[in-house]
């Protein structure tokens, strides 16, 4: 189900959030249709690159349903819905590679042009590629640098450009 | 289980550790009476060492939560990983006659599993400010008295800072300070330049950067940089009851720990005109009991002991024990959280961090520093800092999407620069908390009902905050500088103080300068009810002090029979 890496610290969750997760399995955003678009779109915005994984390894179209199902106001929920879903009967998954980032890419642009405060299904969905990413063990562990016991606090250490940023 | 003991300590957070161990320490065999769960340390931290993607919903509350909670998780710090040791809402429902976000924590250790950590002592300005400008009454201690009591915290908790030679926030017994990084320093002499009488400085926190043998005798380690301080420490770096004071107290063989158990009334005794005991619902079973001590400390946490005051009614003391003036409940205040500014810094590329900083800067108060000269009572403290988070934007003329935006984003961006302030209030008759006389908990408690509220003066000092932070990011600097007024409610703060003041007089104050009752010498009250003003510096390490204090008093009285 692709739900393992999230889910392990099963430990401390109450049960109700264990079950809340099994049954949103036939939700829309969990469903194959749309974890399929889900895949192809957030490793389009962040993609597998020769020295990092891409958001699909990352499993990042999996937290993008569990926060929308689970966390999200309803009406960001159903407006990312809608523009999705959009996408899906436009033919998204048939179209070739380039087809789709060009896509994706008109997405990105008509965001820009918007004022900050206009909602768009794809500002939010790009926030929570990002998000998702950067949290991602495969993100955190091999995008960025980790150490989750940093021993020690230093505050003036020399920095090269391009040195990869810390977790 | 033994009923009898010689103190009862109600309440196991930041004050009540501190009663328990200082009492044990003494001799007395003293019982510990939390109304929330039982946490031992290290072994309830079920989130302790959880990695970022081991978290199920990135650290956001679920819909459902949020909406059936939707005042605790307005707290700082509160999230997906430290929930737990947060109540949920329906926990204890109380009455707000004005906005009021009451925060709190039911757990073994209280508090002092999600605290700041913030440990300042109070300046002299602070004690003698009120009744000097004729904003409060007097404090019946001073500095002088407190700060013999603020070393033996200080050394035991381990505080760490620098002595930076400050009348308006006092030097102490400090382990190393955590480092500045080459912005923040850059901040400290560009103020220092425009402003030479302000002060950015390091701030003095509860980690121990350099345990001490004492520290490590307790199994407490060093502050490991992790900054996931409220998830609880498996290091015991940072200060908190259960990793600290109540193992302490363990260590004499005299603590029981009683936990599940919600004191709803103190006894008071007519035959002895002092406090018998207590009676308390065991939460589990619903059952009352009832246990008998000599001394009494009531460490609830402020508005908790205030209501257990009020409730506590007998033939002597018709409106709650201790209560002959119509002062119960009265004069609570807190502390002003409003104001915030930031901005961003163009250059210092060259200088990056490495770990996670769990401490700030404090810039201390330069307002009504022993005089009175603005049109507003009071000072307030700035909890300051300079931070690089990653980079955002897509490269110059790139896409925002793809392998060269992804690339983008995995470096650092540029420096940032914050401030928020930290306001005194003034104490008033009329922020007053009572019970409801209609509405009841789950307990058959009656309600708190809240009637606290801002004023003139404090609309003033955010102003002057706003003012004051712009002209000082402009002299560091600072571009894009961006300001709010968070309009927030009073008790957001969580360091909402009073309703039970010390004062010298018992025609004006509940406690005297032990934190005795007046009226009723064997309870003592020191939570933050007991503060008879709330400064503008944070307010735990004074009611560590006041408690280690008021408790080693306690226990003197009681070895000589006096109480």
């Amino acid at each position: 189900m692709g739900i393992v890496a999230r889910w392990s610290a099963g430990a401390f969750l109450p049960l109700s959030a264990l079950l809340d997760a099994c049954s949103t399995a036939e939700s829309t955003l969990f469903s194959r249709e749309y974890q399929s678009l889900l895949g192809e779109m957030v490793e389009i915005i962040l993609p597998k690159t020769a020295t990092s994984p891409g958001a699909k390894e990352a499993d990042v179209h999996h937290f993008v349903a569990v926060i929308a199902e689970e966390c999200y106001e309803i009406a960001d929920k159903e407006r990312l819905v809608a523009g999705l879903k959009k996408l899906l009967t436009d033919g998204f998954l048939q179209r070739s590679p380039q087809a789709q980032y060009e896509v994706v890419l008109a997405l990105d642009q008509e965001v820009n042009a918007l004022p900050a405060d206009t909602p768009h299904f794809f500002r939010d969905l790009k926030s929570l590629t990002r998000w998702g990413y950067f949290t991602s063990e495969a993100g955190v562990t091999k995008a960025l640098r980790y150490n989750p016991i940093p021993g020690s606090y230093k505050g003036c250490v020399p920095y090269e450009p391009g040195e990869i940023a810390w977790y | 289980m033994n009923t009898t003991f010689d103190a009862l300590v109600i309440g196991s957070g930041i004050s009540g550790g501190w009663a328990a161990k200082t009492l044990c320490e003494q001799g007395l065999k003293t019982c510990v009476i939390e109304r929330g769960r039982e946490v031992q340390h290290n072994k309830d931290y079920p989130t302790a060492g959880l990695a970022p993607w081991e978290i199920p919903h990135g650290g956001w509350m679920s819909r459902k939560f949020r909406e059936e909670n939707p005042l605790i998780i307005k707290a700082a710090g509160f999230g997906e990983d430290t929930a737990h040791f947060f109540i949920k809402d329906a926990d204890q429902p109380y009455v707000q006659e004005k906005p009021f976000d009451w925060i709190r924590g039911f757990q073994m250790g209280g508090k002092s599993l999600i605290w700041g950590r913030a440990c300042q002592r109070w300046s002299s300005s602070e004690f003698e400010a009120p009744a000097k400008y004729g904003y409060g009454i007097a404090w019946p201690v001073q500095y002088q008295e407190m700060a013999p009591w603020y070393s033996h915290v200080e050394d035991f908790i381990g505080v760490c800072g620098n002595k930076d030679g400050l009348e308006a926030m006092p030097d102490g017994e400090f382990l190393p300070p955590f480092e500045m990084n080459c912005v923040e320093k850059h901040m400290q002499q560009s103020l220092h330049q425009v402003f030479p009488d302000r002060h950015l400085v390091h701030g003095r926190w509860a980690h121990l950067t350099e345990p001490k043998p004492h520290h490590t005798a307790l199994g407490r380690g060093k502050c490991q940089s992790r900054n996931l301080c409220m998830r609880g420490c498996p290091f015991g770096a940072y200060f908190s009851s259960n990793s600290s004071t109540l193992p302490a107290a363990e260590q004499t063989g005299l603590l029981t720990r009683l936990s599940d158990a919600l004191v709803v009334r103190i006894l008071f005794n007519p035959d002895t005109q002092k406090a018998a005991g207590v009676e308390y619902i065991n939460t589990s079973t619903g059952e009352h009991h009832t246990l008998t001590a000599d001394i009494i400390f009531l460490n609830a946490s402020a508005l908790n002991s205030v209501l257990l005051l009020l409730h506590s009614t007998s033939e002597r003391f018709p409106n709650g024990l201790g209560n002959d003036h119509d002062l119960l409940g009265r004069y609570v205040c807190f502390h002003n959280y409003r104001g915030w500014a930031g901005g961003r810094f163009e250059g210092f590329k060259d200088t990056y961090i490495y770990g996670r900083n769990p401490s700030e800067l404090i810039l201390a108060n330069f307002r009504n520093v022993h005089q009175h000269n603005m049109p507003f009572y009071g000072g307030y403290t700035i909890f300051s800092g300079a931070y690089r988070p990653r980079n955002e934007a897509p490269p110059e003329d790139g896409p925002g999407i793809g392998a060269e935006y992804k690339e983008a984003l995995r470096v650092p961006g540029d420096w940032h620069a914050y401030m928020y302030m930290q306001g005194e209030t003034i104490p008033k008759a009329s922020n007053r908390v009572y019970l409801s006389k209609t509405k009841k908990d789950t307990w058959g408690i009656p309600q708190l009902v809240m009637e606290v509220g801002y004023d003139e003066n404090d609309e003033r000092m955010v102003q002057d905050f706003l003012t004051e932070s712009k002209a000082m990011l402009q002299a560091m600097g600072c571009v894009d500088i961006t300001q709010h007024d968070s309009r927030q409610a009073p008790g957001l703060d969580i360091h909402e103080m009073g309703g039970c003041r010390m004062g010298k007089d018992p025609a004006t104050s509940m406690l005297n300068e032990y934190n005795q009752l007046h009226a009723c010498p064997n309870v003592f009250v020191t939570d933050g009810a007991c503060m008879t003003s709330t400064g503008n510096q944070s307010p735990s390490l004074l009611y560590m002090a006041l408690t280690a204090r008021a408790a080693t008093y306690a226990a003197q009285q009681w070895k000589s029979k006096s109480l």
